[in-house]
């Protein structure tokens, strides 16, 4: 009986190609535009998070500066500027909210074995001074986490050969070190090779072993993209290359604390936290905790996180509402349309009925038949929304961020000379790169486009068995209907 | 034609007793039936007339359970209509046919009788052939099969759905205005159809109609006057019509 109910389903979808053709181009744009709307929110929500997650999540603990500079502005003399406790740091990161920390330490060297490279291109200023003769030195950034050494300031090198110090060596603060391969190539010196940095007042010296190579891969000015990162800092505690990347040696902060000779000390400390929005509560535990905001300073780029997500968010929300919006209508759209298509088959409920098939069978028919027909828009309308999603997603997220460019949001605020405080990207010209966006169907996508189909056929179903069922064969046979 | 009156002795295949029947319409409540009674046996070929909206097509569909009565009772071989499973009673025991034949325009001629056949219960092997052959009994030939029932003649279309409705082997057969949209000749076909049904095939044959032509062939004649349901007496000659309708 079954069989005989569904055979006469498709055959009635076939026959009568005109009305399955108009539901499975109705539905299938309502799936199609479900699909596309989905996927771009997927991607939306990618975008977000790797936004939050690159941008906004990091919060550095760094000397005072301001007040510094406001007591030379008042007239007073030039405080001194103390690096930050390790203890400090170690209260902060035992936080909840702390996932990594990265402990910085720059100082300054000169060594009697190595020559500097003369990299008239490089980004520091100051490194013609310091070939000129008034300091030929070396800057050597120490860092706990390894991984963040490679991408510095304006700078980004790759491992070229050999390795990055790891977490033990930095524990134990071994005297090992990462070149550029420049720097080894002009002083003839390779992996396993060593070399000696004396402290800028010579009271402390150490030899330090070539573990690894970089290649220095910043791209020309105006193309280059900045990445998170932590390194240097510097005795002033900013991120910038002095020296330009050839002349900066790698090195765990703990031996870089050594040859600074302030141990228990750091330039900087980075705070990765498990979300952006977690910065309030983590600023409020760093208070508590008792920092001398006269001392130490707190920096979140939290403004550049939420410009960088602000077109994502709005896409997110957007194509969420959106979403709900079209699965509402299509509802909507499909019971009205069942609805219509079944009362315009009233005729054919009535002799199927006087035929002596049951409701039921001819509401099995009818749902197997609308379902058929889901199913079909499901198919196709996915297979249009997929191939359309990306070209939407991105037009739909130039259209966000042209319109936050015209609102007063705007982009955040880069300080003179392109130096941005704290990690985060920042514009490297007059406009930063325009934000990607990459569709993604995971399974989560996939389960709801089902689920839409599901609300779909339900909707359908129970219009068509709804007005089927209400149909009288004895009054639509009679014309009394 | 003489009409012949039903021996009361004899059990009757379908009874009306007090049959009542009433119905809302958006102005106003219409009572189509006040107090049918009859009997209808089997291998007798009846004919229901009466004028347009006397209420024949209403008593048709509450005889073949497409519709409960309001008041009274039908009974089919001594059951009450409104005790048994209507459904199957129509897929096993009533064929239906329609003034405007109601054949599923988007099913050939063949499908639409083994449609008819699926629902009462055929063995999925051999339907093809058996609708075939009911068609080839009611004169359809096996071209005129395999054409959509859309394009075939009234004619042809009352004769597949006659075929449609002994598809179950029905023990009633209802016919409700059969020749109101086919010319006299054909219609004449019709009816020596359905006669044969009855007289041949041992069914009781139902027919509702204005038309003298069937009131002439029938063994049975039955008027609904005012919602009551009279036998016509013998030699009381032909039916009352509407409006001087055939």
């Amino acid at each position: 009986m079954l069989f005989d109910i569904i055979r006469r389903a498709f055959r009635n979808l076939v026959r009568v190609p005109g009305r399955t053709l108009l539901l499975i181009v109705v539905l299938g744009a309502i799936v199609g535009l479900a699909v596309t709307g989905l996927a771009v929110q997927a991607g939306a929500q990618l975008g977000l998070a790797d936004a939050k997650r690159n941008m906004g999540n990091e919060v550095r603990l760094m000397p005072n500066f301001t007040a510094a500079r406001r007591a030379v502005l008042g007239g007073q003399s030039m405080p001194d500027i103390p690096g930050v406790p390790e203890s400090l740091v170690d209260s902060l990161a035992a936080s909840g909210y702390v996932t990594q920390t990265d402990r910085a330490v720059t100082a300054m060297a000169t060594s009697p074995d190595l020559t500097p490279v003369s990299d008239e291109s490089g980004s520091g200023s100051l490194g013609p001074r310091l070939r000129a003769g008034l300091l030929d030195g070396f800057q050597v950034s120490g860092n706990s986490l390894p991984g963040e050494v490679l991408t510095s300031g304006r700078s980004e090198r790759v491992l070229a050969k050999g390795r990055l110090y790891t977490a033990e060596e930095v524990a134990s603060g071994a005297a090992v070190a990462v070149i550029d391969e420049s720097l080894a190539e002009k002083n003839g010196l390779d992996l396993g090779g060593s070399f000696t940095l004396e402290s800028l007042d010579g009271l402390s010296s150490e030899t330090f072993t070539i573990i690894g190579l970089t290649s220095d891969v910043t791209p020309p000015e105006g193309e280059m993209t900045f990445s998170s990162g932590a390194i240097s800092g510097g005795g002033m505690g900013m991120r910038f290359s002095l020296f330009g990347s050839s002349n900066q040696l790698l090195v765990p902060y703990t031996a870089a604390q050594r040859l600074r000779g302030q141990a228990g000390e750091l330039s900087t400390a980075v705070f990765y936290l498990d979300d952006p929005g977690h910065l309030g509560a983590f600023r409020s535990e760093a208070e508590s905790a008792g920092i001398d905001s006269e001392k130490y300073m707190l920096v979140a780029d939290d403004a550049q996180a939420q410009a960088a997500a602000a077109p994502f968010e709005a896409l997110e929300g957007f194509t969420r509402v959106g979403v709900v919006a079209l699965v509402i209508v299509g509802a909507l759209v499909v019971i009205l349309l069942m609805s219509l298509v079944t009362r315009e088959r009233k005729l054919e409920i009535g002799v199927l009925r006087a035929l002596g098939a049951s409701r039921g069978s001819v509401a099995a028919q009818f749902v197997i038949e609308t379902a058929t027909v889901c199913l079909v828009a499901l198919l196709i309308g996915g297979l249009i929304g997929g191939f359309a999603a990306q070209g939407s997603a991105e037009r739909l997220l130039e259209r966000e961020v042209a319109a936050m460019e015209r609102g007063p949001a705007g982009r955040t605020a880069v300080l003179p000379g392109g130096i941005s405080i704290i990690g985060g990207p920042a514009p490297t010209g007059d406009e930063a790169a325009a934000p990607d966006i990459s569709v993604r169907f995971g399974w989560r996508q996939v389960a709801t486009i089902l689920g839409i189909g599901l609300v779909l056929a339900t909707s359908g179903s129970a219009a068509a068995v709804y007005w089927g069922m209400k149909m009288e064969p004895a009054s639509i046979l009679t014309s009394r209907n | 034609m003489e009409t012949k009156r039903a021996n009361t002795n004899e059990k009757a295949l379908l009874e009306l007793e007090e049959v009542a029947y009433a119905y809302r319409t958006p102005g106003q409540p219409v009572t189509a039936i006040r107090r049918a009674t009859g009997r209808f046996e089997a291998g007798r070929f009846y004919a229901l007339t009466g004028r347009s909206g006397s209420g024949k097509s209403t008593l048709l569909a509450l005889m073949a359970g497409l519709d409960l009565p309001t008041g009274g009772e039908i009974r089919f071989e001594g059951a009450s209509l409104s005790r048994i499973n209507r459904d199957a009673y129509r897929r096993r025991k009533v064929g239906l046919v329609f003034q405007a034949f109601h054949l599923l325009p988007q099913l050939t001629a063949a499908e639409n009788v083994t449609l008819a056949g699926e629902i009462s219960g055929w063995p999925r092997r051999g339907r093809t052939e058996r609708a075939m052959g009911l068609l080839g009994r009611v004169g359809i030939d096996a071209v005129t099969a395999r054409r959509r029932s859309l394009l075939l003649s009234g004619g042809e279309q009352q004769r597949v759905a006659i075929a449609r409705a002994l598809a179950p082997e029905p023990r009633l057969v209802l016919a409700d205005e059969p020749t109101g949209n086919l010319d006299q000749e054909t219609g004449e076909g019709i009816i020596g159809l359905l006669g044969e049904l009855a007289h041949r095939e041992g069914c009781c044959v139902i027919v509702a109609s204005h038309s003298r032509m069937v009131a002439g062939r029938a063994d049975e004649v039955w008027n609904i006057k005012d919602g009551h349901l009279l036998p016509s007496t013998l030699g009381a000659g032909p039916p009352e019509t509407a409006d001087g309708e055939e």
